[in-house]
């Protein structure tokens, strides 16, 4: 390796902002991961259940993980951006 | 009485100083040792900030491998004084289960035997104060720097070099006192002189307030033939006796873990003492044995001084490490904390304090404890019981049947339960923060006193809710009952909620429960709304008066203030111990509210 990509990924190894965002996609996707799966027992569990008030809380809250991993997706991507800037 | 002992024990020190240059010696000697321990201790202190916590929690999942870890790191640390602090201070957090501080506590025992042989193979039989010197000299250096852990190795260094120089003045001073004085002429054999020179060993440790510091004078004075190779036995038994007076001290202002802990080494130290002392003419011969084993000469008083040290902590460890579980069992069974009418804090004592990390645990479990007593006080409020909330049973069924509202006095119960407790954990937050603190626990500590903050305005709203709940709870009115029931159902439900994310709190995926919070909210929200929409119907058809209805909304305005306070407080509980991939997740108000407004279908 030449002494000019060596230090250029030294720099990039010791930036803390780089590093503080690859530790937050890190994060986002295991986050991501467990709301997916959530999301999807929740979706299946909502099939058995008969029309009354635990189904509508159960839809509601599928209706807020779903906002939410929507969130993630879109702060994820704009973090994957920047990291390629 | 203290007040008076302190100055005559200084006017007797300073005219035996006066009058004698061999006692000038010996006691530099010691003054030296103790400040060369306390060296050490703050060098180790400085790797306190995670590492430390870091092996201590993954060494000690086993019994066996606690009492290792609890002898090596005395072994390194060369004092079983830190090593018993920092578990104390584990085990008050929970971070670490009594037993496994049971085992450290037993290995520090053994570890602390390495000092003998240290001092006994090394310290006086090599010049050590030629190596003392460059020591102090780089250690000098290291601390005057800045940076932490070279100031930390900067202490190790002048920590072993006075040490080293102690042990060498403590050799040179009982030399030269052997001149003038010979105590071998009161040397007493028998059980009697075991007693005697036990009590005397026991003295000593007591006033050193170290058995480490005792084993140095012990090992100088054989050396230099002042006492019998069996008194020198007999006093290392009463070193290990006095530890256990200053445990007790410790013990007396310790917490109920650093009490418990204690009573651990007591027990350790007093049987392997009674036992030693039954048997000490076979661990004598066992000495022999093992000492004609290892090569070293019969009359080498010294190292079959320290073997003999090893031996009988080992034994008592052999002897008591089978029955860890049970005495775990006993010593919570015996020893219990006081029960008070006000909240005691459970986890903040002084000796949390001890690292970054204890702290925020013992800041993080205290304000889980100061939850929970609000949720006992809110779950009153409500006239339900703490039971019914933590069951599966139907609320709407057990708000619906409630025949009786409970009167109760929010002002006292606050006092009480809540406010003591806050206090309590302000001004341990308070103490935490004076030290020096790595950012992210600073930000930890300062999120949960928000947390805890929280929590008190979550009570202070009760306290105005509960008067129209007694008023109207159970009213004849059907309308007003009903608006009652609604906001009464709506609460038990989010207590039930976070009920379930509390005891989850150190969960793997404790992000994914502080995102549901958002769920919660959202159904908050819809209940409010529901209950305004009602009251306008109400009104306008003239089912309830005006002011009943004021009263209603203004009652809704606290269960927000509640609701909202509650979830902010166990958002807190709940990822407070790490930089949370939440924060742009979570819903804001406004989403919250689009959620909220949404048609059903």
């Amino acid at each position: 390796m030449k002494a000019k990509t060596l230090l250029a990924k030294l720099s990039l190894f010791f930036d803390d902002n780089i590093q503080g965002k690859k530790r937050e996609i890190a994060a986002l996707k295991k986050l991501l991961k467990q709301l997916k799966a959530k999301e999807k027992d929740w979706q299946e569990k909502l099939k058995s259940l008969p029309q009354g008030e635990a189904f509508t809380e159960l839809e509601e809250k599928i209706l807020v993980i779903h906002l939410q991993r929507k969130k993630g997706i879109e702060r994820l991507n704009s973090l994957k951006v920047s990291l390629k800037k | 009485m203290r007040r008076l002992l302190f100055p005559v024990v200084l006017v007797v020190l300073a005219v035996g100083l006066w009058l004698s240059n061999d006692l000038v010696e010996i006691a530099a000697g010691i003054a030296l040792f103790m400040f060369g321990m306390s060296c050490l201790e703050n060098g180790f202190n400085a790797f306190t900030g995670g590492t430390l916590e870091g092996i201590l929690r993954k060494s000690t999942n086993t019994k066996f491998k606690s009492i290792c870890f609890g002898a090596a790191s005395t072994t390194l640390m060369q004092s079983s004084s830190l090593v018993s602090l920092i578990t104390i201070s584990f085990v008050s957090a929970e971070l670490i289960s009594l037993v496994a501080g049971i085992g450290i506590i037993m290995g520090a025992n053994i570890g602390t035997t390495t000092g003998a042989w240290l001092i006994a193979g090394l310290g006086l039989k090599v010049d050590i104060a030629a190596y003392a010197m460059p020591m102090l000299i780089f250690g000098v250096i290291l601390v005057m720097q800045k940076p932490k852990l070279r100031k930390a190795s900067g202490y190790l260094l002048l920590g072993t070099g006075f040490l080293f120089l102690g042990i060498h003045y403590m050799k040179d001073g009982f030399a030269a006192f052997q001149n003038s004085f010979d105590l071998s002429q009161y040397s007493i054999e028998g059980l009697l002189g075991i007693l005697i020179f036990t009590l005397i060993g026991m003295l000593i440790t007591v006033v050193m307030q170290s058995s480490h510091a005792t084993l140095l004078i012990i090992i100088s004075a054989l050396a230099a033939g002042q006492v019998s190779y069996e008194n020198a036995i007999a006093l290392a038994i009463g070193a290990n006796l006095g530890s256990t007076i200053t445990a007790i001290l410790g013990a007396i202002a310790a917490n109920l873990g650093g009490r418990r802990l204690a009573g651990a080494h007591i027990i350790f130290n007093i049987v392997t003492a009674v036992v030693s002392i039954a048997l000490i003419d076979y661990l004598i011969m066992l000495v022999d044995l093992l000492a004609k084993g290892l090569g070293i000469a019969p009359n080498d008083y010294l190292l079959k001084l320290a073997l003999f040290h090893t031996l009988f902590n080992v034994m008592g460890v052999l002897l008591l490490a089978p029955f860890m579980s049970y005495i775990e069992r006993f010593l919570i069974r015996f020893i219990r904390s006081a029960p008070t009418s006000i909240e005691q804090p459970l986890y903040l004592q002084a000796s949390a304090l001890q690292t970054p990390l204890t702290a925020v645990t013992a800041v993080h479990k205290e304000v889980l404890h100061l939850f929970d007593n609000a949720y006992g006080l809110l779950a009153h409020g409500l006239s339900l019981s703490r039971k019914t909330i933590d069951s599966d049973e139907s609320l709407t069924e057990a708000v619906h049947n409630t025949r009786r509202i409970v009167q109760l006095d929010v002002d006292d119960a606050y006092e009480d339960k809540i406010k003591s407790l806050h206090s309590e954990i302000i001004s341990f937050i308070g103490k935490a923060q004076v030290r020096e603190t790595p950012h992210q626990s600073s930000e930890a500590l300062y999120a949960l006193r928000l947390a805890s903050r929280h929590i008190v305005v979550a009570v202070k709203g009760m306290k105005h809710l509960h008067k129209n709940v007694s008023r109207y709870g159970i009213s004849t009115n059907p309308a007003i009952r009903e608006r009652y029931d609604h906001i009464r159902l709506r609460l038990a439900k989010l207590l039930r909620e976070l009920r379930l994310l509390t005891e989850q709190a150190d969960h793997s995926s404790s992000d994914v429960m502080a995102l549901s919070l958002d769920a919660l909210k959202v159904s908050q929200e819809k209940m409010s709304q529901t209950l305004l929409d009602e009251l306008d119907d109400m009104i306008r058809h003239q089912r309830i008066s005006a002011s009943v209805a004021t009263s209603i909304m203004n009652d809704d305005t606290y269960v927000n203030d509640i609701a909202n306070s509650l979830l902010q407080a166990v958002r807190v509980l709940l990822t407070h111990h790490h930089h949370s991939a939440t924060q742009h997740m979570q819903l804001n108000d406004a989403e919250i509210q689009q959620l909220a407004e949404s048609p059903k279908e």
